[in-house]
């Protein structure tokens, strides 16, 4: 039961996180001018759902079935390492037409450190599910 | 050993390097903004010294650094001045500098041209044109590198 309340807290977080607050972000581009978004509104909230849901089946699974969670966890981190390379694909050419200005950017260091942070988090959960059947928590008695 | 200590331990390297990541990234984000370059007022501040045979132009841009922690490495401001009477394919002339700022760092720029007095007098408009290169880096290593174009109608 207490699986299922994490989950849900967790399901509303990343919604809010991942779904809503990328959409007032565009919006707020948009008034200025700033045209940013490779995807529409409804992919963004479509994205976030979807990874809204993955991590609450990771959360409310993550003592009892941990295989279960760690596949769910794996899948989020791959859609999150493709969604991070698109925003970055995004973000290399930014024109701000009212200002004259354009800027073209190159992310480096920073780019691999947060695969790598990405990456580090996919390796975690296939630990967790090749060690799934010793990571089950025992109820206390 | 257990193998639960074992996958606390892995979660928690995982989880401290995602916090230190996202607080570099959040930390980078703020000092890119942090940086003000007063490019407005390089137009504003373009000056013009009429001669017999040449006109003196000079130019100043402002520059200050109120980041936290990454420094502006090797940036090369080049402005280029370009005439309608000779057309936006070749600039009329240009100059640049190359230097580097730290956080807290204030810095002024002079660019000196010097452009023949018969373009000067054909010319109705000029258009200013500044390119900004440079690298964002902590402790020499580059994070991110940027190039930037401003345009300037005067």
């Amino acid at each position: 039961m207490l699986g299922v309340k994490s989950g849900i807290i967790k399901f509303i977080y990343i919604f809010i996180t991942w779904g809503y607050l990328p959409t007032l972000g565009n919006d707020v581009a948009r008034h200025y001018g700033i045209y940013l978004l490779l995807f529409d509104k409804e992919m963004i909230m479509a994205i976030g759902f979807v990874l809204a849901i993955l991590a609450s089946i990771e959360k409310t699974f993550e003592d009892t079935k941990p295989a279960i969670s760690g596949v769910s966890g794996i899948l989020r981190n791959v859609i999150v390492l493709w969604y991070f390379f698109k925003f970055l694909e995004m973000i290399t050419l930014i024109q701000l037409p009212a200002l004259n200005i354009n800027i073209s950017v190159s992310y480096n260091l920073i780019k691999d450190l947060i695969t790598a942070s990405i990456l580090l988090t996919i390796f975690r959960h296939v630990v967790q599910v090749a060690f799934s059947k010793q990571l089950v928590k025992k109820p206390k008695t | 050993m257990s193998a639960r200590t074992i996958f606390n331990i892995i979660r928690t390297v995982v989880i401290l390097f995602g916090i230190g990541v996202s607080a570099l990234s959040t930390i980078m984000t703020y000092d890119a903004v942090s940086l003000n370059i007063g490019l407005k007022d390089v137009a504003g501040s373009v000056v013009f010294t009429v001669g017999l045979t040449t006109v003196d132009v000079k130019a100043t841009i402002n520059l200050e650094h109120r980041g936290i922690l990454f420094s502006f490495l090797n940036m090369n401001v080049i402005v280029y001045i370009y005439s309608d009477a000779i057309g936006n394919n070749s600039p009329v002339a240009w100059d640049r500098e190359i230097f580097t700022i730290s956080p807290g760092e204030q810095k002024t720029l002079t660019f000196n041209f010097v452009i023949s007095r018969a373009i000067f007098n054909s010319t109705t408009e000029w258009s200013i044109v500044i390119k900004v290169e440079g690298i964002m880096s902590l402790m020499n290593m580059n994070f991110v590198s940027f190039t930037l174009n401003y345009t300037e109608i005067i």
